[in-house]
Formats: C-alpha cells, structure tokens, sequence
C-alpha cells in the first residue's frame, strides 16, 4: 500500500489486525454480509478463488459471501493457505466502528472442514526437528486427538514415515537447512522412488505466490519461522 | 519454539507435568523438540484450543516392520497404484470390513504399520480366532460398534469449539452402547478362556478340538501363552468406560433431533432447566394468545379472511383483504399497503409481540449456555472418552480381520523368530475378491535357510507378478495379526519387506526406467539383512539385454552369498536358471502353461523347474499383433534357434544366444560362495 493514503477508521483497524498475524496468513475481514481481503491478499485470494478483484477507494479488495464461506475457505486450504477468520464480535450501530476479532485461524493440517476431511484418514500437522542425523516427528491430528511422537536416524527413514503419514501441513526450524535438503532431496538413496515435492513459493516470490499450489492432493508445507513454503504431493 | 528448553516447557506446561519420562521422551531432545514445536505452532500462532490433545505417544520405527515408500506404494497397501483403478484394489481396500471410521483409520495404520515382535501380533490374532469361533457374538459386537460411528471425530469438534447439539446426540449415542457392548466383549471373552493358545492352534480347524478339550483350564496353566498380561480382548474391554452420568445428563438436556445451529435455539429439552421453562411458557401463552385474537377479531368484526401473521421486518400484523377494508376498526393503526389489502397494529398486539420477542432472545441465549455447560461436562471426561474410542478402534479392526478371514476363509498363520516362509495354498488377497469368473488359482511357497532364493521365469502375462506380491502381501498381513488368504502358514518374522516391482518412467521428475531400477535395488542392496524378504519383478528390463543379464546375475549372486535374505526373483531371463547349478539355495520355478494349437493356455501354477520358452509370439497374438508380423517373427525366431543365417533373413547374430550360454556356464564360481557353504 502507498503510505500517503489516509486510512480510515476501519482499515486503520483492518492493518492492525492483519500486523498480528502470521505473515503467511490470508485475513478473511467481515464486512456486513461479506468477508473481504485487503491489499496483497486480494491479489492472491481473486486469483485462488477466482472472484473479481475490485478496489475500496484505492485499496485492492475481493470478498466473499458470507453465507458460502466456508467453501471458499475450503479452496483456500487446498491451495495450501492458512486463513484467518475476523467476524464483528458486538452489533453494529450505526455512525461507530463495530468491534471485530480474530475468531479463528486455520490451515490445512488443523481445519475441521468436513467437506475436506476423509473419514478413513486422519489429518495431520507434522513437525520435523533435526539434531544432526537425528529427525524428531511429531503428528498431531486435531480432529481425533492423536499425537505421536517419534525419532529415526537419517533422511530415508523420516521421509519414509512422513510419506506413511502423509502430513497435510509440516512446519520445521526456519534455519534447518537439513531439512530443506531433506524435503528438497528426495529419497534420494533410499529407494528409486523419489519424494514428490514442488516447491510451492520461492523465497524470492515472497507473498506474491506467483507459483501458488493448486489441485487436489496438494499438502503444504510452511517453515513456521519464514514462511516459506513447500508442497508436497503424494 | 524448536529450541530444546522452549519446546520442553511447551510440552509439559501442556501434559502439566514435571516430567517428560513417563511419555517415554525421557532424553528424547529431537522427538521433544517436533512436539513442542506443534504445540507452540497451535497456540501460539494459530491460536486454537488444543484440550483435545490428552496424550502423547513416543513410538520407535524398530517396534515395526519396516515398508518404505516404494513398497508401501507399490504392494498397493493403502491405494492403487493408479488413481482410476477401483478404491478395493489395494489390500486395505480388500480388508476393510470395519464399521466405523475409527477403526478404518486404525487399519490403515496397522497395515502401513505391522508389528515386528511375536507377542503383540499373537494377542492380536487370538483376539480374531476368538471372534471367528463365536461368529454371533461378533456380530452383535459389530452391530453394537457401528452405532459408536466416529466417536473421536465428534469429540474433537465438541472439544475445538466447532461442535452443535447434533454432536452431542451422536456422542450420547455412542456412550450409550457402552454398557452392552462391554458385556458383549465379555461373554465372547469368556466364551474363549482357555482355548487360545496359539502354539496347538495354528490355524482354524484345530479351534473346536481344542475347546472341547479345554474344559477346566481356566487359569491358562496348560497354556504356554498365557502368562504374563490378560488377552487382549479382556484388556480393550478394560479401557472402555462406560459414562451413565454422562448419558443422562445429555438425554435430559439435548432433543432427539436437534437443529445444526445452536445459537437459534430448539434443542434443550422442556424441563431441563426451570428457566427455560418459564421463558418458553410466556412465549407459548403469548404465541396462543396471539392465535386466539385471530378468532376473536374474526368475531368482533366478521372479517372471515382476517389474518394475524409474523414477518422479521414488521413483526406481528393483522392482515385485511381490499374488500374487508370498510370493516376494520377504528382501534387498527395502519402499518403498510399491500397488493390486496392493508395490514394493522394493534397496541395490545405490539405489547405482546415485545413479551414473546423478549422471551424467545433470552431463550435463545440461554440454550446456548446450557449446551455450553453440558459440552463443558463431556470435555471433563476427555481422556476417558478418546481412551474408550481408541480401544473401540481397535475392537472394530480386529473384528473386520475376522469377519475377512470367516467371508475368505483364512487361516491363522504361526508365526516365531525362526527363518522360514512357507505358505500352503495361498492366495492374492485382493485379486481374489475382485475375481468374479474364474477361481483364483492358489500357489505355494518355500523358503528357509536350505531355499532362499526362488528364481520364477515364464512367459508374460502367465502370473509371476501376481505370484510374488501375493507372496510379500500374505508375508506382510501375517505381522499385522491377521489371518491370511492359505490354508496353512508358517510366517516368521521379518525385519523388512522390500519390493523393486514395475518399471515406471518417470520423465517428470527425469528419471529413466533403468536409474528408478537401480535406485531401488541400490536400496535393497544396501540395506537388506538375512531376516529380510525381498521380491523383485524383473530387474534390468531399462537397459540392453546384455547389461541387464549381467546385473541381475551378479546381483542374484550378491542376494546369495553376502546377504542371505529370501527372496523371490521374477525375470525373463532364461539364463539365469543356470545359477540354479551354481547356488545352492537357489531353486528354479515356472509358470505352467499348456500350449494348445500354437495358443497357450496359462495354468497359473508355480511349480518347480526351470523354463526355456518365453512363449513372447503367443503373447504378441493375445494381443492381437496382425497375423503377418506374428508369422515373420515365427520365422525368425526359427533361425535364431537353429542358428540359421540366411542371406536375406538379416538375422547375422543367430549364434549369439548359445555362445553366451556357453560362457556362462564356463564362469568361475565367485569367491564368496564359501562363506555360506
């Protein structure tokens, strides 16, 4: 955004709520019937949701019915996103500035979205943490409670029990290099049979997501610390 | 938040406990680290409630069978190979015959996940020999199961706050089988005392006999087996806790079928709460108040069309046709005009409208602070709750292995530490559901430490594929506890199952058909031990005739005398049943076919012997290759056998074949051999 716009009331509240995110979050802004993104997020959420990008003033805007967003949302965690949620949490009266929250943030391996949960299979967020030729996993799966935890020695092994597993979202130390080889690699050395993995954004793209991931199948992959992301496809 | 004194903390301020020792992390830095990190992930950044997570588990990889991804994927385990082939062409997909989702999930991961010690997997396997000797007690279990349906993943929308009354009705459900679903496990429990002993029961048979017998031997003192913990079934009965409390408390509160909204009302019961109560009589008396002044405005002005109705912008209204209008009282205070009439307020009407408006908001309210206070009561019961589901989980798994094995009629495979394969009469457990003419022909298989290696040629298409999958699927269902497509088994465990199956290029990610062959077997290779099984679907097909009969020959080699590891080797190298004069624990089979008229007839028969016909033209004509290639090619494998050269036949290498025979049997024996003797 240009600096020398004068911000109104509401997008003063809209930049405020959005700095407190994480970076990598789409911020989904309840506006009257409408859930609305901002700025760069309009940019990415018209082109993932394909809905017409349009300008408030002179900032870029799309929105979203309500009443059908959780569908959009669905479309959101599919590309690999993390949404969150900001609903007016007191009435609006008229000429005042309705109070609005964060209500909920999602993402793909912590979302309670059935339409996009399988009831044969769990959901998972995975965590990788290397020490040396050690990879501590940890499996959470919100929707049933399940939390594993284990340790292998050596690439092979944790990329064998992450493709078991099939985490839909993994975060990892944004400084373990290890790790992005890892995932990066591929099995490389342990059977023919390579991890399938694309890179989703590029550190140069930034939030830009000009390779943002699409399809079905498609599991991201963020370093919790940068937010740089992978997909994985399995 | 990966650091090591951060995501410890995270760890046990969330367990609120001091230490970490009793999850089994005790000096496990990476493991804590990844768990703290998701914790703190959760909370932190993406803000969400994570009472849902009462337990952590700390497994090791060693406790199980190890299947890599290549395996894993091409045994089709979990899913087909192709995404368009049908969901039950995977071996989960023939197996699961469980009624909840729960315990599909939980298949899926003892399949993706076998066992790798005796005990675990024969507690497992007495609990489906008991179910299979007491075909209706499992089915009342099974019936009693799949009114739990997905017990954890209501649970876990209650607990994260996305949860309705409906969830709560469903859990109420659930709960409520438990007392009798208990006292199912029991008496099928207790049906099976002292008839479970896996060592004088090796397959289904031998059940009654033993029962019969068995009379007095509760105690288990004649049973070698039953020792130390109590059956598994006695055990999961243990960890289902029946919650009565809990039951009632929502059968009071919760309707029988409740709205999905829960902030519209209509779904605490009438008489759970006094206050409640009273909010809706007013709103009854003034919704009968309101129908009532219908009747008596109809007398007092005879307007027999007179309407008292409701819309969300006016609220109540009476409503007058054009007709009537010259009857209306002068106490009507007109509100609107419409199409065909006016509509009227009254005072009195708007004074009741106010008190039943009033009433139904507080109401409202209030019913969404009493299921919030029954959802806090069932959250107090969390960890008895998940605990419950996942012993039901496991119920439903172990009875789907049964009602497989009744359907299919498995048998029980013994398994132990020693290091022998053998499987009378086994079958393909998917092929074998999905065959719907002909019978599926079943096979045998041998391997211990005289037979390691099985060297499978004959022509494509006869079965040697199917043959050895069925071999590493049958291998790999016996450590989940399963009973397994045979009539008699004799399964030792393994370390681990390793496949080079198919031949795949994978041009998108730039690897040829040979390189993705030679990873894989670069892998085996490397990793595999005498306690491991091993299948191999034609090895060096990417590449020239000459360089893959090398590789597969030396490899064979390398298979026999460094690593020891059984294996089934399907090639369509001829050649190499010469190794079956030079390695002794190397044994030549062939697919039986019958050729008949030049056709051939495929038996699907493994049987012992080398073969020295490929039968490719015959194949080639199954195909429908036009008749005069077939005949060319006839007669051009006729001069390569005769080691003919004709002039214009431009077949000038004829003698080749023989000559390569030749050098391979004057081959010296590799210096190895005499390690293994």
């Amino acid at each position: 955004m240009t600096s020398n716009v004068q911000l109104t009331p509401m997008m003063a509240q809209y930049r405020r709520i959005k700095s407190e995110l994480p970076k990598d979050a789409l911020l989904l802004f309840r506006l009257g019937d409408f859930y609305e993104l901002f700025f760069e997020d309009a940019q990415v959420g018209a082109q993932l949701l394909n809905v017409a990008l349009t300008k408030r003033g002179v900032v870029p805007m799309c929105g979203i019915p309500y009443h059908a967003a959780n569908a959009y949302i669905g479309r959101l965690l599919k590309a690999g996103r993390k949404v969150a949620i900001c609903d007016q949490v007191e009435d609006a009266r008229p000429g005042q500035l309705v109070k609005r929250e964060v209500t909920q943030i999602v993402s793909p391996g912590t979302h309670f979205d059935e339409r996009m949960l399988k009831a044969e299979r769990n959901n998972f967020l995975a965590a990788v943490h290397p020490i040396g030729r050690t990879f501590g996993l940890a499996f959470v799966d919100l929707t049933t409670g399940d939390f594993m935890t284990t340790e292998v020695e050596g690439d092979a092994e944790a990329l064998t029990e992450l493709q078991r597993l099939r985490p839909a979202e993994l975060i990892y130390p944004g400084d373990a290099a290890a790790v992005r080889e890892l995932l990066l690699g591929g099995i490389r050395g342990a059977g023919g049979e390579k991890m399938p993995l694309t890179p989703a954004r590029s550190p140069s793209d930034g939030e830009r997501g000009s390779h943002q991931p699409r399809g079905e199948g498609s599991h991201a992959i963020t370093s919790a610390a940068t937010g740089y992301g992978w997909i994985l496809r399995l | 938040m990966f650091a090591p004194e951060t995501a410890l903390f995270s760890v046990r301020e969330h367990f609120k406990v001091a230490s970490l020792d009793g999850f089994g992390l005790k000096d496990r830095t990476a493991a804590i680290g990844a768990a703290g990190a998701v914790l703190h992930y959760l909370t932190q950044h993406l803000r969400r409630d994570v009472a849902n997570l009462t337990r952590i588990s700390f497994y090791r990889r060693s406790d199980y069978l190890a299947l890599d991804f290549t395996t894993l994927r091409h045994l089709e385990i979990l899913e087909p190979l192709h995404h368009d082939a049908p969901r039950n062409a995977s071996l989960y997909g023939a197996l699961n015959r469980t009624v909840t989702p729960m315990g599909a999930r939980r298949l899926r991961d003892w399949l993706s996940q076998p066992l790798a010690t005796v005990e675990p997997i024969r507690r497992r396997q007495m609990t489906v020999q008991t179910f299979v000797d007491n075909t209706a007690g499992m089915e009342a279990l099974r019936a009693q199961l799949a009114q739990v349906r997905d017990l954890e993943r209501t649970l876990g929308r209650l607990s994260a706050g996305t949860g309705n009354a409906r969830d709560l009705a469903a859990l109420r459900l659930a709960l409520e089988q438990l007392p009798a679903l208990k006292q199912t496990v029991r008496e099928i429990a207790a049906s099976a005392r002292g008839h479970s002993c896996p060592q004088q029961l090796p397959n289904l048979g031998a059940a009654q006999d033993h029962a019969s017998q068995a009379g007095p031997t509760r105690s288990g003192q004649e049973c070698p087996c039953a020792d130390a913990r109590p059956p598994l079934l006695e055990e999961l009965e243990g960890q289902v806790t029946e919650l009565p409390a809990l039951v009632e408390l929502i059968g009071r509160a919760i309707v029988d079928e409740p709205p999905l909204a829960v902030k519209e009302g209509g779904l605490i019961r009438d008489g759970f709460d006094p206050a409640l109560d009273e909010l809706r009589t007013a709103m009854r008396g003034g919704k009968d108040w309101i129908a009532k002044l219908q009747q008596d405005e109809i007398a007092r002005t005879g307007i027999q069309s007179l309407k008292v109705r409701f819309n969300s912008v006016f609220g109540y209204y009476i409503e007058i046709t054009k007709s009537n209008l010259d009857k209306v009282p002068t106490d009507y205070i007109r509100k609107q005009t419409i199409a065909n009439g006016e509509r009227f307020i009254t005072p009195d009407l708007k004074d009741m409208e106010g008190k039943i408006l009033g009433a139904e908001e507080r109401s409202t309210k209030l019913e969404y602070e009493l299921f919030q206070r029954v959802r806090e009561e069932v959250l107090g019961q969390l960890a008895a709750i998940q605990q419950t589901a996942t012993a039901l989980a496991q119920l439903d798994v172990l009875g789907a292995f049964a009602e497989a094995a009744r359907l299919y009629s498995y048998c029980r495979p013994e398994i132990g530490n020693g290091g022998s394969l053998f499987i009378r009469e086994g079958r393909h457990p998917v092929l074998e559901q999905n065959l719907s003419e002909e019978r599926f022909v079943p096979n045998d298989v041998r391997l211990d430490g005289e037979m390691q290696i099985a060297l499978i040629t004959g022509p494509n298409m006869a079965g040697k594929s199917t043959y050895i999958r069925q071999v590493a699927l049958l291998a790999l269902l016996a450590h989940t506890g399963s009973f397994i497509p045979a009539a008699e088994a004799r399964i030792d465990l393994v370390d681990r199952i390793f496949t080079r199956i198919g031949a795949s290029d994978d041009l998108t990610r730039g690897q040829s058909t040979f390189m993705v062959e030679m990873c894989e077997t670069a892998n085996i290779l490397n990793n595999a031990t005498a306690r491991s099984l091993i299948i191999l679907d034609e090895i060096g097909r990417g590449t020239s005739t000459f360089d893959g009969l090398s590789l597969a020959w030396s490899i064979v080699e390398h298979l026999h005398n460094q690593v020891g590891a059984k294996t089934l080797f399907a090639t369509h190298y001829h050649e190499l049943t010469e190794l079956a004069a030079r390695l002794p624990r190397l044994k030549n089979f062939n697919v039986a076919v019958r050729e008949w008229h030049e056709q051939i007839v495929f038996l699907r028969k493994i049987v012992e012997g080398a073969t020295d016909k490929s039968y490719g033209i015959q194949v080639a004509r199954l195909a429908g290759v036009p008749k005069g290639v077939l005949e060319r090619a006839k007669e051009i494998l006729g001069n390569l056998e005769e080691s003919e050269l004709t002039p214009e036949g431009n077949v000038r290498q004829a003698t080749r074949r023989q000559q390569d025979r030749d050098k391979l049997k004057q081959l010296a024996p590799p210096p190895q051999m005499d390690l293994f003797g």
